[in-house]
């Protein structure tokens, strides 16, 4: 039966439009993942040499039993955000002569599926056969390494659990975040040592193996108690979630809705950020990352000496929201594009509204982050020289590079992982937004000197500041000799 | 009103569509038949201009529909979920819709107080998203929001489908009474015959992509119209 359920779960992802009309994509996004995997497995071999170096009176297996419970508890809050509960389609077996504890019970089990499960094979088992083998027993070897993988599973589970029973809202990421400063307080203060915890039980493995006893019981339960909630939960009014409730935020901006048309596609499109899960999370990810993005650079001296690497982070402190948004400025629109095309609205007053909702909040963006000043002047400048750029030149490219989306976005799905309706052309589009600039600037400062190159690209966003209504139109007009494309694309993959 | 020339679709080398010539006037109800895969659904959507002719022209008030965006102005349309947007619920749709349109929210308001026994406690309450409302509610909301423009061309695909049977009486005076009352061109596609000829003066029958029936309605039309109907359904068993 596992079989059949799987069986049916490949045909599910082979025969879906995506992966038959995007090979591209995911060859591209295989590769990428290789590489994540050989970088990890690097990490994973050179883990004990790495271990030594670092472990001043202590033993290298006694500084990882140390750090085990960091590695737990950070993937952990990974996963709450990425790790995606399956949605197998049982609603079409339900009526079938299936017993419910197998589909019960393949649902969870496929939850080990999770790229997060197989991170210890990549990080742990090499030092457990490199390491762990050749100073203890080859028994010992095994059970340190399976207690591990014991931990992850239960990982997993309490995850799933808690994911079944509550999805990632506001309220739940600032408990979340609230739960890890509090551990990480408790932490620093010693009143809870966790890496002694860490360091004491799994020392304790090595010498008395009877310890692995405690993460099989956590995790048995853990599958157990997932067991028990979903054997509950196999109903039809379980599987289909309605939410009654509306979004109320929009409505304190209807006064939108008074200023003409432009004013009433911005409003709806608003609406759409606000009210599908996919677009967000991508709100959640893109704004705050903006905003932070700038403390993971400049508190460091070594860097603020780079003024090319400034620059990249300038492009993306303002555009941060212009870039993951733009991408799809059209595709977000994709599942009611036929409504879009017959309505009463004229390509160009559509392309004028995207180019507001992209220039608006790229403002907003670069005022939140003019506290950065603090870090110097120069820092406020650079900002400012690249919101221009990226209102002026950004924003207009992404209108006319829209033109070129064609697949269909499905904005029930959340964001993280999720590379339906991405196409090789998202990836490509970020080399002329990010590189574009920072290349632009490093060939001008190599020739002309800093200033120069800075009043340059402020003269290209100037530019492209006056020349905007002319820019709306012909991307309009790219737009309207490709709109059968687009919309077929829309309709169809 | 609606003109149509020479006009074909093929996907992929087969010709799903071919009209040579159909002209469907103001004031017109048009309703067109036909099995799955006739070509109902294609025709509407070139009337709309929302996929390309491969040769041949749709003109709508003398504008050819894939060269200007005037039409758009006075063209009511609701074919499938596409043209709803299931985020908004439904006043905040119908406002929208008002809004592209230059409708005052007042008038809407008025229009949907007006359409209240067609449209439902489900959609008047407006408590929940157009995605979870009912099929046959989505369907009611997007239909309303097209006659709600005052739409002098007026296409709607399969409009009774979905609907519960009191919805699709009213519907029928609805269509009925509106096309008298504003000279509506009006062009509906539906599988049932009965309801189509009952709101169409004039039906089409699409087989295969080709018009092969044109008639004024008269009291035999939905007797000849089913014998058609049965008798292609005898020839699908004989192959």
């Amino acid at each position: 039966m596992n079989y059949q359920f799987t069986s049916l779960q490949i045909k599910r992802i082979t025969r879906s439009s995506f992966w038959q009309k995007n090979i591209i994509t995911n060859i591209f996004i295989g590769l990428l993942m290789i590489l994540l995997l050989l970088e990890l497995l690097g990490v994973g071999i050179f883990l004990p040499e790495i271990l030594k170096k670092a472990a001043k009176d202590i033993t290298p297996e006694a500084m990882l039993n140390q750090g085990l419970i960091y590695y737990f508890l950070v993937t952990f809050m990974m996963r709450f955000f990425i790790q995606e509960l399956p949605t197998m389609e049982i609603t079409p077996m339900l009526h079938l002569p299936i017993r419910k504890t197998r589909i019960s019970s393949y649902l969870n089990l496929r939850t080990l599926l999770s790229f997060f499960n197989f991170l210890p094979l990549f990080l742990f088992l090499p030092f457990s056969l490199i390491y762990m083998g050749t100073h203890f027993a080859a028994t010992t070897a095994i059970i340190w390494f399976l207690s591990i993988y014991f931990f992850e599973f239960t990982s997993n589970f309490l995850l799933v659990r808690i994911k079944r029973k509550s999805s990632v809202t506001p309220s739940v990421v600032l408990i979340l975040m609230a739960l890890a400063v509090l551990i990480g307080i408790l932490n620093y203060y010693n009143l809870l040592p966790l890496k002694n915890i860490s360091g004491w039980y799994f020392g304790n493995i090595i010498k008395h193996p009877l310890w692995i006893l405690l993460p099989l019981v956590t995790m048995v339960l853990a599958f157990w108690e997932n067991h028990r909630y979903t054997m509950n939960h196999l109903y039809l009014e379980n599987l289909v979630k309605k939410k009654k409730r509306a979004e109320k935020l929009s409505s304190s901006l209807s006064g939108l809705e008074r200023r003409g048309k432009t004013g009433a596609l911005i409003l709806n499109e608003i609406r759409l950020l606000l009210r599908n899960k996919r677009s967000k999370q991508m709100l959640m990810i893109s704004l705050p990352l903006s905003l932070l993005y700038g403390l993971f650079f400049y508190p460091q001296p070594q860097y603020m000496n780079h003024t090319g690497l400034l620059v990249f982070v300038a492009t993306f402190i303002s555009g941060g929201f212009l870039i993951i948004y733009g991408q799809y400025i059209l595709a977000w629109e994709s599942t009611q594009f036929d409504f879009v095309m017959a309505s009463n609205i004229q390509s160009e007053e559509y392309f004028k509204a995207k180019y507001y909702l992209m220039t608006i909040p790229t403002t907003v963006l670069f005022i939140l982050t003019i506290p950065y000043v603090y870090f110097g002047m120069n820092i406020l400048e650079l900002n400012f020289v690249f919101l221009i750029y990226n209102l002026g030149v950004n924003a207009p490219l992404l209108l006319f590079s829209a033109s070129f989306n064609r697949k269909r976005l499905e904005l029930d799905q959340g964001q993280m992982m999720n590379y339906q309706g991405v196409g090789i052309n998202n990836f490509l589009i970020i080399i002329p937004l990010m590189g574009g600039p920072a290349l632009l600037f490093a060939i001008l400062n190599a020739v002309a000197g800093t200033n120069i190159a800075l009043l340059i690209i402020t003269g290209l966003g100037i530019l492209g500041l006056i020349l905007h209504q002319q820019l709306i139109k012909w991307a309009a007009a790219f737009f309207r000799n490709r709109r059968y494309k687009i919309a077929d694309g829309y309709r169809n993959s | 009103m609606i003109n149509v020339e020479n006009l074909t679709k093929k996907y992929a080398g087969r010709t799903v569509l071919n009209i040579p010539e159909i002209n469907i006037e103001k004031g017109e109800s048009f309703g067109l038949v036909g099995n799955n895969g006739a070509g109902k659904t294609t025709f509407f959507r070139l009337i709309l201009d929302l996929i390309k002719a491969s040769t041949g022209k749709v003109s709508s008030g003398g504008e050819n529909v894939a060269k200007g965006e005037h039409w758009k102005k006075y063209t009511g349309s609701y074919l499938d979920e596409g043209f709803l947007i299931d985020y908004l619920t439904p006043y905040e749709y119908f406002n929208y819709v008002g809004k592209l349109n230059g409708i005052p929210a007042e008038e809407v308001k008025k229009f949907m107080e007006e359409m209240k026994s067609f449209l439902g406690n489900d959609i008047m309450d407006n408590r929940s998203y157009i995605r979870d409302l009912s099929k046959g509610n989505q369907k009611k909301v997007g239909i309303g929001a097209a006659l709600m423009i005052r739409p002098e061309v007026l296409v709607l695909d399969e409009p009774f489908s979905n609907l519960d049977p009191t919805s699709q009486f009213q519907l029928k005076s609805l269509l009925k009474e509106w096309q008298d009352k504003h000279q509506m061109c009006m062009l509906i596609s539906s599988h049932d015959l009965n309801h189509v000829t009952e709101v169409c003066k004039r039906i089409v029958v699409l087989h295969e992509g080709e018009v092969v029936h044109d008639l004024e309605t008269n009291p035999n039309t939905l007797s000849e119209l089913e014998a058609y109907f049965a008798v292609k359904g005898d020839a699908a068993v004989e192959e």
